[in-house]
């Protein structure tokens, strides 16, 4: 087995918090790499001004992980605390996403941070000065699990196209290796948020609303997270950092192109990845925008799933009624 | 319509309608509901609100940050609205 994708039916047919752990600690030794090895004496042979743009992003994303990872960990600990009477089931999944986070997410998303600043320097790119450091390690607010879940699913998926795409496009054989292992990663991490989403629900800590909600906002065409940076209204952060909204565009130094942010295959694939998220989470089926916000308004009137994607489906039919 | 979706809004985040539409900022008004906590949960309280009113397929709501105020958000859902049953 790799990923329990289906945690609360292995929980109900008898595996312990220890058993999952187990796993988890087989696959990601399985999937171990390193740095060292990686780099083992190789050269940058052509930076391109892509490749540069993609390293000072990257290697500034890689910092917030680790404010993540703790607040996944002290958070689920603590909340599975909170809820262990009424809802022992519950509080397992807390105990396993909080293990997780704290032990395998935190210790592979260092190795990204090391891989991207090592690669980033020997670009001729300024080291990240020690404010900026600190500041990317900004606490980040409590919030409800599932979005947090969700949430970094997206990141995920984020950081799954942005750097696929660079490791298919770069002419260096350096910068093509690193960005395509750690994608390699991420769409693991992606993976095993999805699953702790879904056990989260079904273990009826969380409503299906708080996935979709968070879904719906990362994707809204009117403002969505994916658009980061390049959104018209921002709201202020107060002691932490969202990397997607530091993005700089095309007329900056190390600005990325629209072709690698938010047009054309790159766009449409975060798009259909965080639809494929929901399915996987929810058994919702959306594969448009308007599916995904009929799911969303549907889930603040009910948490029957089959009413959700009647929803769905009697919206999109109506909309294929209007337009013939 | 906008007197009923101003209800469920207030209700939806836990508050009388006077103190969410009283002209002070959306962060004020997460500071005051007993249980929303973040712009999610006033997503969830505006969306809820179109969803109980029966609108929600005729609008998109608008990008609101915690400077606007609920009412901001309310005068712009009208002005969709307002464009959709003429």
């Amino acid at each position: 087995m790799l990923i329990m994708t289906d945690i609360v039916k292995e929980l109900r047919a008898g595996a312990t918090i220890s058993d999952v752990l187990r796993v988890q600690q087989s696959y990601h030794e399985q999937r171990r790499w390193g740095t060292d090895n990686l780099f083992d004496g190789r050269r940058l042979s052509r930076p391109a001004p892509g490749d540069k743009a993609a390293l000072w992003h990257a290697s500034r994303a890689e910092l917030t992980t680790q404010p993540a990872g703790i607040r996944l960990a002290v958070d689920g600990v603590k909340l599975a605390g909170e809820i262990r009477e009424s809802n022992p089931l519950g509080a397992d999944v807390l105990h396993i996403a909080a293990a997780w986070s704290a032990r395998y997410w935190l210790e592979e998303e260092a190795h990204h941070e090391v891989a991207f600043g090592r690669l980033m320097e020997m670009a001729g790119i300024d080291p990240i000065d020690e404010g900026e450091v600190i500041e990317h390690r900004g606490p980040f607010p409590t919030d409800n699990y599932a979005r947090v879940c969700i949430l970094q699913a997206c990141v995920e998926i984020e950081a799954c196209v942005s750097y696929g795409w660079q490791s298919r496009t770069t002419k260096d054989g350096l910068v093509r290796d690193v960005f395509h292992t750690v994608m390699k990663d991420e769409v693991q991490h992606r993976q095993y948020f999805a699953s702790f989403a879904k056990a989260l629900v079904e273990s009826g800590v969380y409503p299906i609303k708080d996935v979709l909600s968070m879904a719906y906002t990362w994707v809204r065409p009117d403002g969505g997270e994916t658009f980061g940076s390049a959104r018209d209204a921002q709201t202020e952060r107060e002691g932490f950092v969202n990397w997607w909204e530091r993005t700089r565009t095309a007329e900056e130094e190390f600005g990325l192109g629209d072709e690698a942010l938010h047009e054309g295959s790159v766009h449409a694939k975060k798009l259909t990845s965080v639809f494929a998220l929901v399915r996987e989470v929810t058994g919702i089926h959306t594969q448009s925008y308007e599916d995904l916000k009929r799911a969303y308004f549907a889930s603040l009137r009910t948490n029957d799933v089959d009413r959700i994607r009647s929803a769905v489906r009697n919206g999109a039919a109506r909309e294929a009624a209007l337009a013939r | 319509m906008l007197t009923e979706l101003r209800t469920n809004i207030a209700r939806r985040l836990g508050l009388p309608q006077e103190e969410v539409f009283d002209g002070r900022p959306l962060s004020a008004v997460l500071v005051a509901s007993p249980h929303a906590i973040n712009s999610i949960d006033l997503l969830d309280a505006f969306a809820g609100g179109l969803a109980d009113v029966g609108v929600d397929d005729d609008v998109e709501l608008p990008t609101m940050t915690l400077d606007h105020t609920a009412e901001d958000v309310v005068t712009a859902l009208g002005k969709q609205l307002a464009t959709t049953s003429s």
